[in-house]
Order: C-alpha cells, then sequence, then structure tokens
C-alpha cells in the first residue's frame, strides 16, 4: 500500500446502531497536526505573557491569569479547526449545529474572562476614597456584562426559540421556579435599591436591627449582589441577606467625622452634685478623645430612687469610638471617672432602699443557750 | 535635643520624654523609650532625633485657637507667634524607629457634625516675640481689604508638611493668612519661619485652605 492510497484510506466511526461516518486518515492526521501545533502556540504564548508580567507595570492585564486565558483561547481554536478539518462541524447534536455550540460556548467564556478583568480593573484603579463605590459599579458591571452574554451565547446556539417554547410550554414549571426563586430575586432587587440608597458602604461600622430586635454589629466587608458580609467585631463574619437587610434599621456609627456619647453616672444623694460635675468635666478635658469642640456637657439629669444621676454628653470622633477603640476612648473615660469620684470620696450608690415600720419594731435578743454546742 | 545622635550608650531627654540608647554588642543597639523597645545595627547611620506634625491618630488638620481675639485694620499687616503641639520622629536611615507625643493631645471638630473634619486641638496666646515653647507657628496676617478684619482661631493643613528645627525648639512652616476675600485663606508656606533652621525633609508649600467656620 502506498503512501497517497494510505492517506486517502478512510476510517470509520460507529456512532450508533446503523449509523456511522467515515473520515479519511488524511484529515484525521491534519487534524491532530493543528491540535498538537495549537497546544505548542498556546504553550509559547502563555510563557511569553508570564515573562512579560515580570517586567510590566500593567500586572493588572499583564499577568498570570490573562496568559491561561489566552493559552485557552489559542488551544480552543486550535479544537474547532481540527473539528472543522475533520469536517464535524456541521454535524447536529439535539437539532443544533456542533459549530454553534463550540462558537456560543468560545463567546460566552471570553464575554466572561473580559468581564471579570473589567471587573478587576475597575477596582484597582479606584482612588481609595471611591473604593467601596467601584467596588459595587464594578461588581453590577461584572453580572450585567454575564448576563447579556448567556443570553447572546443561547442565540448564537439557536437555542433561544426553543428555549422560549418550552419556557412557555413549561408554564406552571415556570410558576414554581417564580415562588422558588422569588428569595433570590427579592436579594438581588434589594442588593440593586441598596447601590442606590447607599445606607452603607464597605469600610462603614454599622449597626443593625432586624424585626426580632436582634443587634449585630460589626465592619462592612463586603456588599455582594445577593447579600452583604459584616465581619463583627469579635472577628467573625456575618452573611446577611441584602433582603433583610434592607429591610433593618441600619445605623451608620461613621457616617459624620464626630458623633455624641451619653453616659450616664450616679452618685448618692449624699454627695455634692456640683463637686462631681467638676471633675467629670476635668476628666473630660483631659482626655484626648472627647473633643474640645463642641464642648461637653455635664448635668444633673434625674433624681433616682438609689442616685442623683449625672449625664455627660460629650462629642467624640467617630472612628474613635467604635470596636476595639471604645477600650482607649469610652472604657478608659468610665475607669478615669470612676477613680476621680472615688478619690474625691463621692459615693457611687448600688440600689438601696429605706424601709419605715407602721408599728414600733420589737427585738428581742436571746442569750444563746448553754447546751447549744453541746 | 532635636538633631542627629552618634550612636553610642547614652540617654536622650525629648521634653519629659528620656530615651535610652544602649551598645548591646559592638554596632547592635537596643532603644528604650518606657515600654517602645527596638533593636538595630547601626550600619554606620546616626539616629535623627526631629520634630512631625501633631497628626495624632492621623488627622489632617492643627486647630489652634487663640486665648485672645485679634483684630486686623483695612490694608495692615500683622505678625504673632503662637505656641502649637509636635511629636517626635526617630529615624535610623529612612527607617522611623519610633513616634511619640509630647504635648498634650486633645482634639476639636472643624466645621459642622455633618460636613466637617476632626483636627488636632491646640489653645495659645498670641505672642509678638518668639514663646519659649517647644513647638511654634509664625503667623503672618495680611489685610488687603477695606474691613477691619478679626479672627479668634487659625486652621492649617498638618499632614504631609515639612517641619524646622534647632536643637531646642520645632518650627512650623511659616503660616501667612489672607483676608482677601472675607474668607481667610491659610497658606502653609513651606518656608522656614526663621533663619539658620533645619528643614526635615524638602520644603515644599501645601495647597491653601479656606476657613469657612
Amino acid at each position: 500500500m502506498t503512501l497517497s492510497s494510505l492517506v486517502n484510506s478512510t476510517v470509520t466511526f460507529p456512532l450508533s446502531p446503523g449509523t456511522s461516518i467515515e473520515i479519511p486518515l488524511g484529515r484525521i492526521i491534519s487534524a491532530l497536526i493543528i491540535l498538537i501545533a495549537g497546544v505548542f502556540i498556546a504553550k509559547i504564548v502563555k510563557r511569553e505573557v508570564i515573562k512579560a508580567s515580570r517586567s510590566t507595570t500593567h500586572v493588572w492585564i499583564i499577568n498570570e491569569e490573562t496568559a491561561s486565558a489566552l493559552s485557552n483561547l489559542v488551544i480552543f481554536l486550535a479544537v474547532i479547526k481540527s473539528l472543522d478539518e475533520l469536517g464535524v462541524l456541521s454535524y447536529r447534536i439535539w437539532g443544533i449545529y456542533l459549530s454553534n455550540i463550540l462558537t456560543a460556548l468560545l463567546v460566552f467564556y471570553f464575554s466572561y474572562l473580559l468581564a471579570k478583568k473589567s471587573k478587576d480593573y475597575m477596582i484597582t484603579r479606584a482612588p481609595q476614597n471611591k473604593l467601596p463605590e467601584a467596588q459595587v459599579k464594578a461588581k453590577l458591571f461584572y453580572y450585567s456584562v454575564v448576563t447579556l452574554s448567556f443570553f447572546i451565547a443561547l442565540n448564537i446556539a439557536g437555542v433561544s426559540g426553543e428555549l422560549s417554547t418550552l419556557l412557555a410550554a413549561a408554564g406552571i414549571t415556570g410558576i414554581v421556579l417564580g415562588f422558588a426563586s422569588q428569595t433570590v430575586v427579592a436579594n438581588f432587587v434589594s442588593g440593586v435599591f441598596m447601590y442606590f440608597d447607599k445606607p452603607l458602604q464597605i469600610g462603614d461600622a454599622v449597626r443593625l436591627k432586624d424585626s426580632s430586635g436582634a443587634v449585630v454589629e460589626g465592619i462592612v466587608e463586603d456588599i455582594k449582589i445577593m447579600s452583604t458580609r459584616i465581619r463583627q467585631w469579635d472577628g467573625t463574619l456575618l452573611r446577611i441577606p441584602n433582603d433583610k437587610l434592607f429591610n433593618s434599621e441600619i445605623v451608620n456609627l461613621q457616617k459624620y467625622p464626630a458623633r455624641r456619647a451619653t453616659i450616664e453616672v450616679g452618685i448618692a444623694y449624699g454627695a455634692d452634685a456640683e463637686k462631681a460635675i467638676e471633675i467629670i468635666e476635668r476628666i473630660l478635658e483631659e482626655e484626648p478623645y472627647v473633643l474640645a469642640k463642641p464642648e461637653p456637657r455635664v448635668y444633673v439629669d434625674r433624681l433616682d430612687d438609689s442616685s442623683v444621676v449625672i449625664r455627660i454628653w460629650a462629642w467624640v470622633p467617630s472612628s474613635r469610638w467604635v470596636g476595639e477603640n471604645l477600650l482607649r476612648s469610652k472604657y478608659h473615660l468610665l475607669q478615669r471617672i470612676k477613680e476621680a469620684l472615688d478619690e474625691a470620696g463621692i459615693e457611687i450608690p448600688f440600689p438601696q432602699r429605706v424601709n419605715w415600720f407602721a408599728n414600733e419594731l420589737k427585738v428581742r435578743i436571746e442569750e444563746p443557750r448553754q447546751d447549744a454546742g453541746e | 535635643m532635636f538633631g542627629e545622635y552618634k550612636l553610642r550608650t547614652q540617654f536622650i531627654k525629648i521634653g519629659p520624654q528620656k530615651i535610652h540608647i544602649v551598645e548591646e554588642r559592638p554596632g547592635v543597639f537596643k532603644y528604650r523609650r518606657g515600654d517602645v523597645k527596638v533593636i538595630f545595627k547601626a550600619g554606620g547611620e546616626r539616629l535623627r532625633v526631629i520634630p512631625g506634625p501633631a497628626v495624632g491618630y492621623g488627622v489632617k488638620l492643627l486647630m489652634i485657637e487663640f486665648n485672645e481675639k485679634v483684630v486686623v485694620p483695612p490694608e495692615e499687616e500683622m505678625d504673632f507667634f503662637l505656641t502649637a503641639p509636635v511629636e517626635v520622629e526617630v529615624l535610623l536611615g529612612s527607617a522611623p524607629v519610633d513616634r511619640f507625643n509630647i504635648e498634650r493631645e486633645k482634639y476639636a471638630l472643624y466645621g459642622t457634625p455633618e460636613t466637617g473634619a476632626i483636627a488636632r486641638y491646640w489653645r495659645s496666646e498670641l505672642h509678638t516675640s518668639e514663646p519659649d515653647s517647644l513647638g511654634v507657628v509664625r503667623l503672618h496676617l495680611v489685610n488687603m481689604t477695606r474691613k477691619w478684619m478679626e479672627m479668634d482661631h487659625v486652621i492649617m493643613y498638618l499632614r504631609d508638611t515639612v517641619m524646622y528645627y534647632s536643637t531646642e525648639r520645632a518650627y512650623y512652616p511659616l503660616i501667612t493668612v489672607d483676608f482677601k476675600s472675607g474668607v481667610p485663606e491659610v497658606n502653609n508656606t513651606g518656608k522656614p519661619p526663621a533663619d539658620g533652621l533645619t528643614p526635615t525633609k524638602e520644603p515644599l508649600p501645601l495647597p491653601n485652605f479656606l476657613m469657612r467656620w
């Protein structure tokens, strides 16, 4: 058998009982060569991009991830070309041309990569003060592009018509799915609304109170399209669905540079209230994190059952009056007030009650019996 | 007090603070100030003890409130000195060894609670000659308007400002306040307030600051 006759011979592949495809051996060899060349070129491309990434300042685009993506693209194109060489692209799978399926996959995969890269670029290039906003914008862009490219890919594959028919036909299933995905949709829509409402941003210290009255506090770590992550003061991560967050009471503890802290101190009725106020004012004056302006206010607020309550209004830097910083601000201040009042002999009382008896109280003291210990 | 120190076992006194340097073994030193301890190798460098702006926990502004109000006549200029808080930076080569406060730390809200900013706070008399204080600001008031202008406090940019020093004193750059539009415009000129002072870094002016409040 000569080489030309060997090359022109055909190989038969059985597909299913009764059907088979015949492909000339020459085409199989060509397809294999294209595939091997594709893999080879992909490796070179990957190596060169990685090499370039070590010396470039544009690391956000020229990096190992891009190298892998480009390498995958070359291999993918080589696979398509090989299949074309074999002449199988015109075959149909479930009534859809194989070429359409592969093109759809290519479009979706690279749209996804493009969206991801763009998202990373938007985040890394954002100025520090606009980072939280840039992160949310980048994610919205990313999800929009991925969703759009998904439907474009379906259209290219030629299944959008069939998909519509299928969805219309499965109306009941759609309703069921609709109910099932209600929470997902609610979370998504709440996430979008929160983006425009901006009750909190990444990096903000917040206090959240839900309808049951449960309170959580922490720093906003991330706002995703479906949920928001809060790093609580104890270091645990709390994931809150956006729908639930949107319906919570949100107190932003750091929205403004300063906030007013309220502290109450009870002193005994016998203590000199004016002297106590003077002492507290002196301590407030000495404390760094009690702002000199607006000036703090100290006054007798009310006369309680067991104590005269002195209220302190002190303006403090918002960033110093949250989380761990409370140790050096609030709790330090409380300790100093307690020590100063103790030093001045001003009693901080505990609850006490004076009982008056309608009739004179008679007390009989009995001597212990002689035999009690025996 | 401020300046460069040849590394050897010694005490350096900075205001109320005391720095203790001990040569542990040839060329290797231990720096100690209270609870702060650093071990380093000299590498032929000297220890620089220089003044730094009083940024505290990281504020950008300094508010100095005057003990008395000052009134500037139309088309007149006035010069004053103020006392001011400073911090101390200890550097070895370009590496920071320590940074600390030697003045009272206090802050204030400049502006409104919604749109203001937290500033380092200080009270000072208006001195007509250089006061005997660790930190000094020289203030030059310029009123080129036809109105009488009054002022009871000054706000200036702190962050990234150059500082000047002599062995005994730290100086902020010359601060000018111009009343040209009715709103005082504060300029941290970056220039030395007197001759013969050493800058802590390349002297550069900072952006002008409009005192709206």
